[in-house]
């Protein structure tokens, strides 16, 4: 074999092989590219945290259940949900109200004997339920 | 002379300072009396104040419907169908009828099984000692959502937060109110102007009349438009 020919087999093989790692080269390039793609193209999920309604409970200080009075008129004190709307009924009086504040006092006739005095709160939020109080009073003068 | 001017002097000396004296215990003695009355009103008002709390802490009501009466002892059945024993003194026990928020007396013979009874009295282990016994009305206060309404005989039947479903009558001296949504003021309505969907309060006595139903004393109407808002 001619020495030209031994040279131009060995630069042959020499620019083959360059050819080559530079083509894998750029091949792996792409891919990696592409997988950089497709990570980025993942949204990411975050987790917000859930939302807590905060309801206030109704609750009521004064007066107490099944108290003995000896006046006609007592004032019902408590407080509930600030803006629910407040319906205190008994056989004596109606009365319905929003509840401007968190605390709310009223002042409530009484009748002679048992007083059944109903209390219940309708939450500005419709998907929330009713919460109700019932209250016995008893306005027996002269016995205590 | 001049002795006698000493002694006129001295004479006129002793009586004033003896008056002064005299003067003087009197106030001292007085202001001594006051204050110690006015201690003992102190303590006067202390004690019957503290009385009135024992007494407002040891007198309790109860009430329930009559199921038992003997010569000293009266059974009830109280709104939790609970018994409790009412024990009756011939000497102090007094007995009343609560009528228009009114009270007369009335005497043991006038109860009858079946009356709702307030006894005021203090509770023991052995039950309550009573100081007085009022006959008066049960009522039914409650609220619910109107699921039907009967036009021709004038009901609504309620379904109540307890899912029990109670006929209601209306009746010519049913007391009707709505709630104004916009002002939440109450205002006369009519039967015509409730529908199915709204939120109804209502105060029946608790019996049931020859319907079967309860006739309602008076009614609170919430529209159904007032939770749209």
């Amino acid at each position: 074999m001619k020495k030209e020919s031994l040279i131009a087999i060995f630069l042959g093989l020499i620019f083959g092989l360059f050819g080559a790692i530079l083509i894998i080269n750029t091949f792996s390039h792409s891919d990696s590219e592409k997988g950089k793609n497709l990570i980025s193209e993942k949204k990411e999920i975050t987790l917000s945290p859930v939302k807590t309604i905060d309801l206030e409970p109704l609750i009521i200080n004064n007066p107490k259940n099944n108290i003995v009075v000896n006046t006609d008129q007592i004032s019902i004190e408590g407080s509930a949900d600030k803006n629910s709307l407040i319906v205190i009924q008994s056989p004596a009086k109606d009365t319905v109200f929003q509840n401007k504040d968190k605390k709310f006092k009223v002042d409530f006739p009484l009748v002679l004997g048992e007083n059944v005095i109903k209390i219940v709160v309708y939450s500005k939020n419709i998907n929330l339920k009713n919460q109700e109080k019932t209250l016995f009073v008893y306005y027996l003068p002269n016995e205590i | 002379m001049k002795i006698k001017k000493i002694f006129i002097f001295l004479s006129i000396f002793v009586i004033f300072f003896g008056i002064l004296i005299n003067f003087v215990s009197f106030a001292q003695e007085k202001t001594a009396t006051s204050s110690s009355e006015k201690e003992v009103e102190i303590l006067k008002e202390k004690i019957a104040s503290k009385v009135a709390q024992l007494r407002q802490e040891s007198n309790q009501a109860f009430a329930g419907r009559i199921i038992n009466i003997s010569e000293d002892q009266i059974e009830i059945k109280n709104r939790n169908e609970k018994k409790i024993f009412v024990k009756l003194d011939s000497a102090l026990t007094k007995y009343y009828k609560i009528k228009n928020n009114k009270k007369e007396e009335i005497s043991f013979s006038d109860l009858k099984k079946n009356d709702y009874i307030v006894v005021s009295g203090v509770n023991t282990d052995r039950g309550i000692n009573a100081n007085s016994i009022f006959v008066d009305e049960k009522y039914l206060v409650d609220f619910g959502r109107i699921i039907e309404i009967n036009k021709d005989n004038y009901w609504l039947k309620i379904t109540t937060v307890t899912n029990e479903d109670i006929i209601v009558d209306i009746e010519t001296f049913t007391k009707q109110w709505i709630v104004n949504i916009k002002d939440l003021q109450l205002e006369r309505t009519g039967f015509s102007k409730i529908k199915e969907g709204d939120m109804v309060h209502f105060v029946t006595k608790d019996e049931k009349n020859e319907n079967s139903h309860y006739s309602a004393q008076k009614i609170v109407i919430i529209p159904q438009e007032y939770f749209l808002k």
